[in-house]
């Protein structure tokens, strides 16, 4: 694997856990501000960013700000399963038509990274 | 009429984004020990951006389904984009803005029935 891929890899792999910050949140906001469970799950949000932010701190001396943060166009495709999987929000066909219209996207800006 | 949350998320997103430039800019300065890099002054700031973000998007989320955050989310890639050229002179090629532009229209088309 050449180190172009193994840094993309490794990206993508960050991405993923990423995604589950959104699903913590969204638990989060059904409780009290500030009740027991709020906190709990607000609690795991921010120990999740916190590993998140160790790596991403880590993988982005591999690529230019740019070109790392457009590769994170990827989470929204994470977000979309998991909403569907944890909250059983129904994925419409727009969704899909938008997720191939974003990979292609990040495709081009991960091409253009030289 | 555009909710007072959807203000609330772009706030929080754009507080992200500096926090980005803080993190890269800290990443791309050397420094004498693995702590160093993680403590000082620009990840500090980063880190309390971070954190009223989070905060912001929490809040958020009671006035905006999970499956709407997205499209919200995305005006990051504008923000990182010029921040990143004007602060941290990163080079902005044509393909670049051409596949971020790709990455927001799918954006856009992904959450289509939202925005009607």
């Amino acid at each position: 694997m050449n180190a172009k891929l193994k840094n993309l890899t490794c990206l993508h792999i960050l991405f993923i856990f990423y995604s589950f910050v959104a699903v913590a949140a969204k638990v989060a906001s059904g409780y009290p501000l500030l009740s027991y469970e709020f906190i709990f799950y607000y609690g795991i949000e921010l120990v999740m960013i916190a590993v998140y932010a160790y790596f991403w701190q880590i993988i982005i001396k591999r690529f230019p700000l740019g070109v790392a943060y457009s590769n994170k166009g990827i989470v929204i495709i994470w977000t979309l399963i998991w909403s569907a999987v944890f909250f059983h929000e129904k994925i419409k066909f727009c969704q899909i038509a938008g997720v191939l219209i974003i990979l292609l996207g990040i495709t081009l800006v991960a091409k253009n990274d030289k | 009429m555009i909710s007072k949350y959807v203000f609330v998320f772009l706030f929080s997103v754009f507080i992200a984004s500096l926090s980005q430039i803080l993190l890269k800019i800290s990443a791309d300065k050397p420094h004498k020990s693995r702590k160093n890099e993680y403590l000082n002054g620009y990840v500090i700031a980063a880190y309390a951006l971070f954190f009223l973000s989070t905060i912001l998007t929490v809040i958020s989320l009671r006035g905006i389904s999970l499956n709407k955050a997205p499209v919200l989310e995305s005006t990051g890639y504008i923000y990182v984009m010029l921040l990143s050229r004007i602060i941290l002179k990163e080079r902005i090629t044509a393909p670049m803005i051409a596949g971020n532009l790709l990455i927001i229209a799918g954006i856009l088309v992904f959450n289509y029935s939202s925005i009607i």
